[in-house]
């Protein structure tokens, strides 16, 4: 039996075509992003690659639509971990709270992933319509707050937050998903014995529930950033332009633009190896950062 | 402990109320939308919140004919299965080798697998397309099935082996005794044995593909083959003045989408939280 599984003939088999697609289609292509990112290419086959060493970089990092860029992720980034995590958790308590409509609720809040982004990003194009007409616009009306009214979208104090708020409202219901797995894996002992000692309400929150569901959280926090640190889909539809003087104007977004727009591939495969290394290092260092907190013990 | 004889409190019902405002408002923009797209262009602007007059079933008919929904429909379902197979199978044979046999850089290719999570899928977007030009690959929904199964690979690699440890290894000897070879244990007993992780995978991987917009809008030119998210995109560009067939259209493709999930909503779920669990 041993021997068997120590059989090289069958470990390359089995293992050959998933890793054969996986390195053709993900890791080759990546490194080969990196090695473009140090050339030059219009994006016409008969034209090649010119070796420009760091100069996209340099450019890169002098440009100061790609510097706004970067701005806007992290504020996007730290905005939705403020209030996807928190959202999804309480949700994710509250459901597994309440006995009735249990179903009901976790569906009303879980749907929104599961739609395509486009026509959630649509959907949301009509609510920030920009006259009085507009969705958000009549409600805010009709509770006699006419000085609130906005051009969502094209105001560029307001844009980055709305579209943070359709991210929001597609994804919390998959950190209440999460939230919910963590605790049905809370032993009910645990938490009796904390009531015992006279843990109530948010005491019984604040230092049974969150501390048993650190993991979970610390996974929630991991997916938000790296989530937001490559966002394209929302901010493309509902401001393809990158927003009124670039409010909305995201890495991935700018990348697209510059490669597949003005032809820059060599800017582009920069931008894109900044993205994928950004991602890389917040997702280790979170998780660095957040292991401190596993000492607690019970 | 008597928790579940509890008797509801004034709070508890005070949240409760609070708890199914939020759920509702919640919901609202979808019931809107099954509205709007029933109401006629300018009953839309007249007022957001009523019912539809009369029901125009015509906005519909405007959406499946002239934006196609229907084909991109098809399209997207074809590369969603195409992937899921794909994924099923090969993901399903790698996470056998790396959960039940033992080599030296067994760890290592775990590793490697696992760490495609990080990796954006913005990032080989350059690479890919001028690969796919040179070698004349656009449009090609092989081509794009394998794409996107590379990107489904880490997940479904995470949760398979996750499964299969939990299978145990006597079932496997107890077969190898009576004289079966090892492709007969995998697709006999340990595929099987596997389905509600290679389901659980499924459904994460179906999301994926469904949601994708910028594999679509990049490596496929040709409207025909466009995908869901692209279709409805540069219907919603052409028809922008015609609210009503636009909400028509969003509604088309979520209309499924809400159905599939209410009928399946603890596969669903399960699926998704297994990911959540091993993550």
């Amino acid at each position: 039996m041993e021997k068997i599984r120590r059989n090289k003939k069958y470990i390359c088999i089995f293992l050959f075509p998933a890793l054969a697609v996986y390195l053709c289609f993900e890791v080759i292509p990546v490194i080969m992003s990196i090695y473009f990112s140090f050339h030059e290419w219009p994006g016409i086959q008969s034209v090649p690659l010119e070796f420009v060493g760091l100069d996209n970089f340099v450019n890169l990092f002098q440009n100061p639509v790609f510097l706004k860029s970067l701005q806007n992720v992290l504020i996007y980034a730290a905005i939705s971990v403020v209030l996807q995590v928190p959202i999804g958790f309480a949700l994710g308590f509250l459901v597994h709270k309440f006995m009735h409509f249990k179903r009901f609720f976790k569906a009303s809040f879980f749907i929104p992933m599961i739609l395509s982004v486009s026509a959630v990003s649509l959907l949301w194009n009509f609510i920030y319509f920009p006259t009085d007409k507009g969705i958000l616009n009549t409600i805010l009306i009709h509770l006699g707050l006419e000085n609130m009214t906005q051009q969502w979208l094209v105001n560029p104090d307001t844009a980055l937050i709305a579209l943070i708020a359709v991210s929001t409202w597609t994804s919390v219901g998959y950190y209440m998903i999460i939230c919910l797995a963590g605790l049905t894996a809370v032993p009910e002992s645990i938490i009796e014995a904390g009531e015992i000692d006279g843990a109530t309400g948010l005491k019984k929150i604040g230092y049974l529930y969150i501390p048993m569901l650190w993991d979970s959280v610390k996974m929630s926090v991991i997916m938000v950033i790296t989530g937001v640190l490559k966002i394209f889909d929302t901010v493309y539809i509902l401001t393809p332009s990158g927003g009124t003087d670039n409010s909305t104007i995201v890495p991935a977004l700018l990348m697209y633009n510059e490669a597949y727009r003005y032809g820059h591939y060599g800017t582009g495969s920069a931008i894109a190896t900044v993205i994928f290394v950004l991602s890389a290092v917040v997702s280790v260092a979170s998780l660095k950062l957040m292991n401190r907190r596993e000492s607690v013990e019970y | 402990m008597n928790r579940a004889k509890k008797r509801y409190s004034i709070g508890h019902i005070i949240g409760f109320i609070v708890f199914l405002a939020i759920a509702v408002i919640n919901v609202y923009p979808l019931v809107f939308s099954i509205f709007c797209s029933l109401k006629g262009n300018l009953e839309i602007f007249e007022s957001f919140v009523s019912l539809p007059k009369e029901f125009r079933y015509e906005n519909y008919i405007t959406a499946w004919n002239v934006g196609n929904i229907g084909r991109y429909f098809l399209n997207t379902i074809i590369l969603a299965a195409g992937t899921i197979i794909l994924t099923g199978v090969f993901g399903a044979m790698a996470s056998y080798i790396l959960s039940k046999f033992h080599f030296k850089i067994k760890s290592g290719i775990y590793l490697l697998f696992i760490s495609g999570m990080m990796i954006p899928i913005q990032a080989v977007l350059i690479p890919l397309s001028y690969v796919f030009g040179k070698f004349g690959m656009m449009n090609n929904y092989g081509m794009l099935i394998l794409l996107y199964s590379a990107f489904c690979f880490p997940m479904t690699v995470l949760i398979l082996t996750g499964f299969m440890n939990s299978i145990p290894t006597e079932l496997e000897e107890a077969m190898i005794i009576d004289g079966a070879g090892i492709h007969q244990v995998f697709f006999r007993m340990i595929m099987p044995l596997s389905m509600p992780g290679i389901i659980s995978a499924s459904i994460f991987n179906f999301i994926q593909v469904w949601n994708n917009l910028l594999f679509p809008l990049i490596f496929i030119t040709d409207k025909e083959k466009g995908t869901i998210s692209m279709g409805l995109l540069s219907f919603f560009g052409e028809y922008s003045t015609d609210y009503s067939a636009s909400m028509a259209g969003i509604c088309l493709t979520t209309i499924p989408v809400i159905i599939a999930y209410v009928l399946f909503q603890d596969r669903i779920e399960n699926g998704l939280m297994s990911g959540a669990v091993k993550g």
